[in-house]
This record gives C-alpha cells, structure tokens and sequence, in this order.
C-alpha cells in the first residue's frame, strides 16, 4: 500500500495522537482565489497588562512618586510624544510608532469596572456593561450577521474565546493548521463528514453536530492547504506568539479568506517581581509584531489589516509592596495598521491625580472601538452587532 | 434492541453517567429501577483531608509568601477537583452525583480556596435531592458564595446588590419574573450582616452590620432578615417554574415541552419543594421514556469525560491530565465561566472542539496526548507552565481490555453494542459506514462506535 492511502486510512485505533508527522507536503490546492478584502488581528493581553510600564508618563513626578521602585527611568524609556514614552524593551514598536503605523488610545475602560479577570476578560469578550451577561462575543456576533464559514475567525490557540462565539458561527481555534487537520483526517471522520442526507441538515442537536463536522472538515482542509502555499521570509522570535503570528502572515499571505484573527499573551498578572517579567512579555510582544508587519509590507498585505491590542484591565497607580502591581481599571489600547486617521496619541494622558480608588478613570469606552472597527474598516452595522449606538472615534 | 434496555440505559444517561451491561442485566428485571436512584438516605460526601488553614494574616504577609500560600492553594483546588471526577464515576449513588454537577451548574461560583471548594461542593451534595429550600439556604451561607457575591462587602451603610440580584435573577425567579429594581435595592438590605467567621468558612451573622430597619419586598412590609426573603421567594409558583425549566432543560430535553413543565413545576409546588420527589416523578413519566427525549442532549464536557472514565475505568498516570482534559473542552470544576453558569447545549460545540471531542475516545485509550490549552491561566508564566503541562498531557492508561469486553457483552437479540454505547437512533449515514467498515476485535468495534458523532449525545 502506498504511505499516502495508508495515511488515510489509518484506522482510529492506530491513530493514538494527531500529532503523527505528515510525509505529505505537496501543495494540494493550486486554483485558490485570494482574498483581497479588510481583515482585522486581535492580540490580547491576559492577566491585565500595566499599561502605565508600557506607555510611560516618563516627565510625571505622580508616576515616580506612585511607584518608587517600579518606575522606568528616563533611561529604560523610549519617547514618543506628548510627555509619553513607550518601555525601552519595545524597540520595534516604537519604530512602527514613528513610522505612523500606530495609534495608541489612553484611558480606555468601561463603567463600573470589574477587577476580576474572568469578569472583566468576559466584559471585553461580549462587549456587555458591567452587570449583564452575554453568551456570544463581539466577533462571534459579527460571524453570525456577515461570515458564512467558521473559518473566517480563525483563534490561534485550542479553545475559542467567548469573544469568537457567535449563535450561529463559531470561530475556529487552530493551535497548528496541521495538527487540526490530522485530527480530523481519518477515514471515519471523512466519511461522515460527506453526508448530505437530509437528516443530517435537521435542526436537532444530531444535525447540528453532523453541520458542524462537515464545516470542521472543510475549515481544516481549507486552513492546511493554504498554510503551506505561503512561507514568511522575516525573523520571528521563537516565542509562542512569535510562531502563531507567523501562521497567521501565511494564512494572509496565502490569500486565505478570513476576517478575524486572534491571537494571545498570557502572564501579565504581575502581582510581584513585576519589571523583569513585564519587560520580557512587552519585548516578545513588540519583536512579534514588528516581524509581522513587515512581513505583511513585504506582500503589500499590510494595508488591508489593523491590529488591535488590549488587556482586561490595567494595573493600580501605586505599585504594592513587593515590586508588583494590582488589578485596577483604565488601560490603553493600540491600533496598528498603514492609513489610521489619527496616528500616534489620540487623546489625552492618563491623569494619575485624579483616581478611582486608586485607578485611572476610563475616558474612552472600549465598545467606541470596536464600533470604529465594525463601522469603518469592516464595514458593516456596530449597532446591530453591540445592539447600541456608540460614538465611535474616527480611527480607522 | 429489547425496548426495556432502551429505556435503562436513557434512565442511567440522564440519572447518571451511563451504565454497563453487567449492570443493566442486574437491574433489568428488578421491578422498581427508580427509588434505588432518587430515595438516598445517607449521601456520601466528598472526601479530602486538607491541612489545617495557615496561621497568619494574609493581608499582612510578604509577596512571596503570599505567592507561595496561593500557589498551594492552588495545588490543592486542582487535587479537589480530580477527586470529584473520581467521585462521580465512582460514587454509590448515580443521581447525587449528576445533579450535585447539575447544581454546581445552576449556583455557579468561581472557587479557588480549598476549603471554601469542599464546603459548598459538600452543600451541594448534601441536599442535591433533598429539598430545594435548604439548598438555597444552605448554599448562600457557604463561604464560597458569601465570598463570590460580595455578601462581605454588603453592610447596611453601604449595601452590595450583587448577592440579592442573582439570588432573584439566577437562583430562584429568573430575570425580571416577578420582582423589581426596588425589591433588589431591599433584598441586599435584608442580606447585610452575612459573612463567615475569620479564616473559617463557618457562616456568621454580624448583627453590627445588618440592617435592622423596616423593608418593603414583594409588596409587604417588615423587618425581614435573609431567611426571611428565601421564604417569601419560594412561596411564589413561579420560583417552582423556574426551577423546573432548568431540571427539564437538563434532565429531559432541552425543548421545552409547555405540558410536561407545567406538570413537573406542580409536582414540584405541591410537594414544598421535595427535588427528589420531583426526579422521581420525571424518571417514572412515560413522557420521559419516549424517542423524541432520547438523545437529544449534547452531552457536557464533565458528561463526557466520566462517562468515559466510567465505562472504561480510566485511571491516567498523571492525575491532572483530567485538569487539562477539562480546560481543553470548556468546562473545568469551580471555573464556570460566570454566574450564570455554563451556557450549555449547542454552545459546547464549535468546529475545533468538536474534531476534539471525536478524537478524544481514541486518544484516551490509546494512550494519546492531548493538545494543550493555556488562555486562561492568567497568573502564571506561560512558557513555564506549558512545560509542565506537556508531560500532563500524555494519557498514560492501563486499560483492562477483557474486563471492559466482559462489562458490554452484547447479545445481538436483546442489546447490541452499539446500543450500549449510543443513546437515540443513529443516522442512516453512521449505520451505513458501521455495515460497510466492520472490524472483528472489540477493541476496534468500540473505538469506532463511540468516535460517531451520536456517542456525544445523551
């Protein structure tokens, strides 16, 4: 028997991991139809970033004065304006910054903010106020009015956020392209994967689980065939997001067709010892993005794809006793692409005299943002989507 | 299929975590197969020895102590939660387990302190069928709940609504049924004063902080305290209603059918609230036996996963794999995603867990590795733990082959195999590929049977 029909036909108890080395590397679609549309990357920062370390009020004694310890000197800062400079270990985005690539967003947060992660993670995920839930997510909701395939929100991880859930269309969360796709790549899955029987299209929760494997058998055939049309050329760092923010530039360079990319840092709960890890997570951050949208530039991709960045909360003002810091509220968040409206800052500094219980007070709703992106770049209704109007700042 | 066997094994998927045909052939003749599930009279507990709690004031503590004393806690929060999957594929009494997981589902509380987990896993278990007043009552006194609805911060100078807004909107009434913004304002007024006992989950009422003044709730007037207002909510029907829709979403069928609600929520009204009286009545109603409530369920994560690990007894060789089995398919013990509780149903499906949840079968018992899954982990370094976590994420099982064969033996008369393992009918396309690829070894039969998407329905 030849490797290749071997392969497809190994049965289920042969089949202990999906992580079986593939032999076959051909390059199995060849008439692809590239996708020239707008797409947006989300990258999130779990655990709640310091934002106060990352865009540094580095001429503001209250910063000093909040975190003797903590602060950056002027030395480990890197200016970019307004009195505000960015962590020195972010060399490349500080040149993405300059380059007018960037459009960083102060005191963005929502009322009544929630210091839990969970709570405020679920806050930013479903776009709700602070005492509703919801159980789809932002994107998720904008899959289920403009998406057809759950391929076009692709999550790069294992398990979907809530924000990528939609009724009707999930996202997919593809850790390796390849890995998804050898777990579906049995003949019994194939198989079942096939059927059009009328019975497999009832509304009842068996149809819906035989929809839902032919949709997952296509996404990961589409999603594998296309990762390995493209190999990116820039040097990205080896770290996690490294790897996944260079499947992602495959994927786009490939010419793939989704919409949504998401993408996330985790460990920025920085309780104690909080500079050395902080600073590491930020240069990870900054040499992974950088790579990208060069990467992206490279293939002219890059004017088609924003960026976004955010965190559940921010940090206290004051750092705590052991070099760290706590939960608190108002944070920044970052817009990356090539034609923003406003780069560089887009409002005012953070006020470190006026606090909520030691917190930044929000000026921006997030949900302004995200109705920017809905609105102006993928154009469709924020309304529908956020189920309310909201100002949205001319970003994008 | 013998029509019996049909409706046993519903019985045991709905009131259980399925069951075996040894044990089926033992129960299949016996002339009453409900009370054995629903009359307990003394539950078994969750059982763990936790160290006594730590001197010290915590708040007074070095960082890294304090990082050290949270990192155990941790430890011993994930131990706990193995030790509950264990119970429920384990543990005498199916239908204690089920709806103990049933009711941490409805009363959803993050928990990450070991003690608070096993006193209010405890509660649970306690009064799962017992009655539903001294759940609630019971429930709102555990340190973990008083802890996760800010009952501590609730003070009659400043009180916190947290606690009376989902008692009324997720615990017994449902979203604006019957009660008001103003009843809200009054109920978290009646609730000031309840707390726990310093470093203890001992629940302690502190007069010096509860609000003595008149409240109006519901339309009467009166000095009402916390047991007061779970009196006034249950005397209302629709606090029944509510809760009936929930057993019936969860133990019947996710559609609604008018009739048989309103016929379980009387049973319910009538009997004070008796939880077991009212399973008893489901599981005996002919309605509950019939094809359109067979199979319709899509099973839970946890469902899955002791279902699983009881009919194949599987006992991995590192224990928390079962931690990274649950994160990986969305539901992970004492992390419900909120209060609500896990939205459940359709909801656990999407594209990717759903190619998982198909490999899963053969991966566990083969000795597979399972795919990481990290986002949540909020507070620990992600390039340390995903170390750790890969050699967790090798499924090493000893699986007794013979015993399990012995445990399904089919008679092809009265109970297939693939009876046994699928719960519904099969689609025409999953019967066409079993007739058209037929294997000889059991092993593969049963590989092949419960990697068919109707293996993850119930």
């Amino acid at each position: 028997m030849k490797r290749r029909s071997f392969l497809k036909r190994s049965s289920l108890v042969a089949a202990g991991t999906m992580f079986t080395p593939m032999f076959l590397q051909q390059t199995l679609g060849k008439n692809f139809k590239e996708y020239t549309g707008k797409r947006v990357v989300i990258i999130q920062f779990s655990g709640g970033n310091d934002g106060l370390n990352t865009i540094v009020p580095f001429l503001d004694d209250n910063y000093y004065n909040a975190r003797p310890s903590l602060a950056l000197k002027k030395a480990e800062v890197i200016n970019l304006a307004n009195d505000l400079g960015i962590n020195g270990e972010m060399k490349g985005f500080a040149d993405l910054f300059h380059k007018g690539y960037v459009s960083i967003i102060n005191n963005v947060g929502y009322p009544n903010p929630n210091r839990s992660h969970f709570r405020s993670m679920d806050i930013w995920h479903t776009a709700s106020d602070s005492d509703e839930y919801i159980s789809t997510g932002w994107l998720g909701r904008y899959l289920d009015s403009y998406c057809t395939f759950a391929r076009e929100g692709i999550e790069m991880d294992n398990t979907l956020s809530l924000s990528m859930k939609g009724n009707k269309v999930k996202g997919i969360a593809v850790d390796n392209p390849q890995t998804f796709y050898n777990s579906l790549n049995v003949s019994q899955f194939e198989s079942l994967a096939k059927s059009t029987d009328d019975d497999m299209l009832n509304e009842d929760n068996q149809g819906y689980l035989y929809k839902t494997l032919a949709e997952a058998n296509q996404s990961a055939k589409y999603v594998y065939e296309h990762s390995k049309i493209y190999k990116s050329k820039s040097t990205f760092p080896k770290s996690q997001l490294g790897k996944n923010l260079k499947s992602v530039a495959e994927m786009i360079q490939s010419g793939m067709d989704s919409k949504v990319y998401y993408a996330s840092l985790g460990g920025f709960d920085t309780h104690a010892y909080q500079k050395g890890k902080q600073n590491s997570l930020l240069k990870d951050y900054s040499a992974s993005v950088s790579a990208f949208v060069e990467e992206l530039e490279r293939t002219d991709h890059f004017k088609d794809t924003v960026i976004m960045t955010f965190s559940e909360f921010g940090r206290r003002v004051k750092q705590n006793a052991s070099g760290g810091t706590d939960h608190g509220a108002a944070n920044n968040v970052f817009l990356i692409g090539k034609n923003l409206k406003q780069p560089g800052f887009v409002n005012e500094n953070p006020n470190l005299e006026s606090l909520n219980r030691g917190d930044l007070i929000h000026s921006v709703d997030f949900r302004s943002v995200y109705a920017d992106l809905l609105d102006n770049w993928l154009s469709v209704s924020s309304s529908e989507i956020l189920s309310k109007k909201h100002k949205t700042l001319p970003l994008v | 299929m013998k029509k019996n066997y049909k409706k046993l094994f519903h019985l045991h998927a709905r009131a259980g975590f399925g069951i075996n045909k040894t044990d089926a052939d033992r129960i299949i003749n016996t002339d009453n197969w409900i009370s054995p599930l629903t009359d307990i009279e003394d539950v078994e507990l969750l059982k763990f020895d936790l160290p006594e709690i730590p001197e010290g004031n915590m708040g007074m503590m070095e960082e890294n102590k304090k990082m050290e004393m949270r990192k155990q806690m941790r430890v011993l929060s994930k131990d706990i939660n193995i030790e509950w999957i264990n119970q429920m594929s384990k543990g005498k009494d199916p239908l204690v387990e089920k709806m103990t997981l049933f009711w941490h589902g409805h009363f959803a509380c993050r928990i990450v302190n070991p003690y608070d987990a096993i006193q209010y896993t405890n509660t649970l278990r306690e009064n799962a069928l017992g009655n539903f007043k001294d759940l609630v009552m019971g429930v709102s006194k555990s340190s973990a709940m008083i802890k996760y609805l800010h009952l501590k911060q609730n003070n009659k100078r400043k009180p916190n609504e947290d606690f009376a807004r989902e008692l009324c909107e997720l615990f017994t009434l449902g979203r604006d049924q019957e009660y008001t913004e103003q009843d809200v304002k009054e109920i978290a007024r009646s609730f000031t004063g309840w707390s726990t006992k310093r470093k203890s989950t001992t629940f302690y009422f502190n007069e010096r902080k509860h609000d003595n003044g008149e409240k109006e709730i519901f339309g009467k007037t009166g000095n009402f305290g916390g047991e007061d207002v779970i009196n006034m909510i249950l005397e209302k029907k629709q606090c029944a209603r509510f809760i009936s829709t929930k057993i019936y979403k969860e133990f019947v069928n996710p559609t609604i059918n008018e009739k048989n609600l309103e016929e379980i929520t009387e049973v319910m009204y009538a009997n004070n609230y008796d939880i077991g009286k009212t399973m008893h009545h489901i599981f005996s109603a002919k309605w509950f036996y019939s094809d359109e409530n067979i199979g319709c369920k899509i099973k839970s994560p946890i469902e899955l996963l002791v279902g699983l690990k009881k009919s194949f007894q599987l006992d991995p060789l590192y224990k928390k794999s079962w931690i990274v089995l649950q994160r990986n398919l969305d539901q992970e013990l004492y992390i419900p995603p909120n209060v609500a509780g896990w939205p459940g149903d359709k909801s656990w499906i999407d594209s990717s867990r759903l190619a998982f949840r198909l490999r899963l079968p053969s991966l566990l018992l083969n000795n597979g590795e399972i795919p990481l899954a990290f986002k949540e982990d909020y507070d620990v370094d992600p390039n340390e733990d995903r170390t750790k976590m890969r050699k967790i994420a090798k499924f090493k099982c000893n699986i007794s082959w013979s015993e399990i064969e012995d445990n399904f033996k089919e008679d092809p008369k009265k109970c297939t195999l693939e009876e046994m393992m699928v719960r519904g009918e099969l689609s025409k396309q999953a019967s066409q590929y079993l007739k058209d690829n037929q294997y000889d070894s059991f092993k593969e039969r049963i590989i092949q049977i419960i990697s068919l998407p109707e293996y993850q329905l119930c």
